[in-house]
């Protein structure tokens, strides 16, 4: 079974990934439509593509109100998931629930992640600089993977769930304060 | 509608704080391409002849080509246009970063700023949001923190440029910064934003650019990676990046050292060249869709500047705050070199005024009285590094030199106009004529002053057609580089594609096919470079410069080179005219440099259309 892997080190920021996934997916250079995105700081010299992981058990699945993402196989048997363009409502529960933050909501569309291609990753093809790979895993290295992948997908979680119901709270407290309102006479 | 194209400009008035987008005609990018070309007849149309460089009626573009923000390899540069505080005239400077492509993407052409704001302001623009905010709190800072508050406030993939102290205080040679390491670097691009109260200009674009035909893009992509695999000079390029020249330019007495007046500077070798350097370096950086990735952090490992990190030093920081200082402590120019970035200066005029002063300084011109007690001795960078401080706030001794290597020799006289190495008032840069007889002619005669970018002097044509030392055939030279280079700046591509991948205009040709749909041949694009500069001729004849203008210091002309290969070849001035000559005639210009009238109604610039704002 074939990943698609990151030697983060390798990359140099030429954003060429972003350019060849958004010409190949959307049939034109769209970085913001990109299914792969490349994270930067060019101050302190440093950058790398985020790209989606495929997780054995993904949540972005776990989530879905309506079946839309599910797990598939390439024709060659790689391991990638998918999100049904026909059945999406575009709820972005997905968005919220991806930890990894690759999976994204087009304005006005549907929600999109990286499919591999079908098999032949374009910024693998056009990455220049041996930063990202398609290779063939070994069951053993798969299992590996898949273990790591559950780690810091729980770790990640934990990160958020620090974090984020601060921002949640505060963005919608007040839509939620009137979920059922007026019922102050009630207890009076 | 052609594809790779935007269709129109951005018109922004600081003074009353008004934008409007402005319609490009399909014939304007026919004619012009785009970039270089497009500046041309912005500059033409739109320019006033009485506009002072640092009044708010100078107008400050930014401007892209048809293949920024597509995938055509080495298309993250952006071009500024404006006029030029250090020379009066034409002005165009070229940097890289994600603003291009984010001008395109946000739908624009190019930016046109005029007037000025009232107080210092920065521009946020979000695809056709254009938003003019306070910039008090940044009024002062440095150029890193003033792009990061940029990438942090508004969009971590923003393309922004933005000035440091030298600009908000009007130095000559002010840079434009963006992707903190990359200058829009001569001519004082970034006065002229200072001069508008313009700290920084951050855009976003999440719209898209079509491509005619995109399988066959990726299909020349491929093809030319594969093409820059096998080129071994384009492999040491990706090895060493650009400071492999110094060993180059040492090697033929080409190195400016001690003012230019010497061209060698052996102590450089194995401590500030392309192995210093290399012992340096912790990474690779590339500029955007860019396959060469030249450029090379580097890391300061001990001493008192250790921990220090910056992309760079480039050949042309290491020969003007290296050799030509007789500097050979790369720590040193490394921190000048950041210190240059950060303040807002550019490092090729700033080492060219420290070395100009230093000169002064041993002939007893300058004192330490006149210096504010800088010891400004050959060789001492701690006085260079207090020098480049004072330069950018105008501290000091600090006032004068931020006047440019010109006006400071009008100023000092004593024969010091003699080694003022400038042309138009624009510093030199790191080659020493001399040594390629041809970059005379370049010097001399590119618009927008001592530059080396529109015909590399250290190009295989001009040192080795013939002899480096014969006159013959180099002003053909000259004008085939400078066209080729004039193609490659209106696309815009980087200028080292066509050297270490290598791609000829024929290629560039392909490229700009595929992606606007366009049908046109190497030659057709050589053909408009030739009649752009003819454009740029005559903008700077109407801001006033005549052939004297086009004219190199005495030290270039006269003197040789003490060792070296160099050493006993004189250029003369009568050689020197003879190359001008038969460089004008080349262009189609008379014998003082004027576009005769048959030229003129060749390229048919009095029949076409005008763009106003």
């Amino acid at each position: 079974m074939r990943v698609l892997t990151i030697d983060a080190e390798n990359c140099t920021g030429c954003r060429m990934c972003e350019l060849a996934c958004s010409s190949f997916k959307e049939g034109e250079f769209i970085p913001e439509r990109s299914r792969i995105r490349v994270v930067a700081d060019a101050l302190e010299g440093w950058s790398r593509p985020a790209v989606c992981l495929q997780c054995e058990d993904p949540m972005c699945m776990a989530v879905c109100p309506v079946q839309a993402i599910s797990k598939k196989k390439t024709p060659e048997g790689d391991h990638v998931v998918v999100v049904n363009a026909k059945t999406c409502i575009a709820c972005g529960r997905c968005v919220v629930a991806c930890p990894f933050g690759a999976i994204t909501l087009f304005p006005k569309s549907k929600a999109i992640k990286c499919d591999l291609c079908g098999g032949s990753p374009r910024c693998v093809e056009f990455c220049f600089y041996g930063c990202l790979h398609f290779v063939e895993l070994t069951e053993a290295e798969y299992v590996r993977r898949t273990r790591k992948i559950t780690a810091l997908t729980n770790k990640s979680a934990r990160e958020i769930a620090k974090r984020e119901p601060f921002e949640r709270r505060a963005a919608f407290s007040l839509e939620a304060s009137r979920v059922t309102p007026g019922m102050s006479h009630r207890t009076e | 509608m052609l594809y790779g194209y935007k269709g129109k400009l951005l018109h922004i008035d600081l003074t009353r704080e008004v934008s409007q987008s402005i319609p490009v005609p399909e014939e304007i990018p026919l004619k012009y391409i785009g970039g270089r070309g497009l500046g041309a007849k912005l500059f033409w149309d739109l320019m006033s002849p009485e506009a002072e460089p640092l009044q708010p009626e100078n107008i400050f573009m930014v401007l892209t080509g048809p293949l920024n923000g597509t995938m055509a390899p080495c298309t993250g540069k952006h071009l500024i246009v404006t006029k030029s505080p250090a020379t009066g005239g034409w002005l165009e400077a070229y940097s890289s970063g994600l603003m291009a492509a984010n001008m395109k993407f946000a739908g624009y052409d190019g930016l046109l700023i005029t007037g000025k704001a009232e107080r210092p302001v920065y521009v946020v623009i979000e695809d056709d949001k254009v938003d003019i905010r306070d910039a008090g709190h940044l009024w002062g800072k440095g150029t890193f923190e003033t792009e990061k508050y940029a990438k942090e406030t508004f969009h971590p993939d923003c393309g922004a440029i933005c000035i440091g102290p030298a600009g908000e205080n009007l130095v000559k040679f002010a840079c434009v910064s963006s992707e903190y390491f990359r200058k829009a670097g001569r001519g004082g691009a970034g006065a002229v934003m200072g001069s508008k109260n313009l700290k920084l200009l951050a855009i976003r674009g999440s719209g898209s650019i079509s491509c005619a035909d995109l399988q066959s893009l990726y299909d020349l992509i491929v093809k030319h990676r594969e093409r820059y695999k096998k080129s071994t000079i384009g492999s040491a390029r990706r090895r060493y990046g650009t400071p492999l020249t110094l060993n180059i330019t040492n090697e033929i007495g080409m190195l400016p050292t001690h003012n230019f007046s010497q061209g060698q500077f052996n102590r450089a070798i194995g401590k500030i060249d392309k192995d210093g350097v290399a012992a340096a370096t912790v990474g690779a950086r590339a500029c955007y869709a860019c396959f060469l990735s030249c450029s090379k952090r580097t890391k300061v490992q001990e001493g008192v500047f250790r921990g220090l990190e910056i992309d760079g030093p480039e050949y042309e920081t290491l020969a003007m705050l290296g050799s030509n200082l007789e500097i050979d402590y790369l720590p040193a120019i490394i921190r000048a070199n950041y210190l240059c970035d950060d303040l807002g200066l550019d490092t090729i005029s700033a080492g060219a005024v420290s070395g100009f002063v230093m000169e002064c300084f041993e002939r007893g011109i300058l004192t330490e009285q006149d210096t504010g007690g800088l010891n400004l001795k050959f060789g001492n960078y701690e006085a260079v590094l207090q020098l480049l401080e004072q330069m950018a706030i105008k501290k000091g001794f600090g006032e004068f030199c931020s006047r440019g290597v010109k006006a400071m020799a009008q100023s000092l006289g004593a024969g010091s106009e003699d080694f003022a190495m400038q042309v138009k008032g624009l510093e030199f840069p790191g080659y020493d004529p001399r040594a390629a007889w041809g970059a005379a002619i370049t010097y001399a005669v590119t618009p927008r002053g001592g530059c080396h970018r529109r015909a590399w002097p250290a190009s295989k044509a001009l040192l080795e057609d013939g002899s480096p030392y014969k006159i013959e055939g180099k002003a053909e030279i000259v004008r085939e580089l400078m066209n080729e280079n004039c193609v490659m700046h209106s696309l815009i591509v980087c200028d080292f594609p066509g050297k270490f991948i290598p791609l000829s205009v024929g290629d560039f040709a392909e490229y700009l096919n595929v992606v606007t749909g366009l049908n046109y041949t190497g030659q057709d694009l050589i053909e408009r470079a030739e009649m752009i500069e003819t454009l740029i001729r005559r903008v700077n004849i109407r801001e006033g410069m005549t052939a004297e203008d086009d004219s190199l210091p005495k030290r270039i002309l006269e003197e040789s080179h003490p060792e070296g290969p160099t050493k006993g070849k004189i250029i003369g001035l009568d050689n020197f005219l003879r190359m001008r000559l038969e460089y004008y005639a080349l262009r189609g210009w008379d014998d003082e440099g004027v576009p005769t009238q048959t030229t003129m109604d060749r390229y048919g610039f009095n029949e076409e259309l005008k763009i106003v704002l």
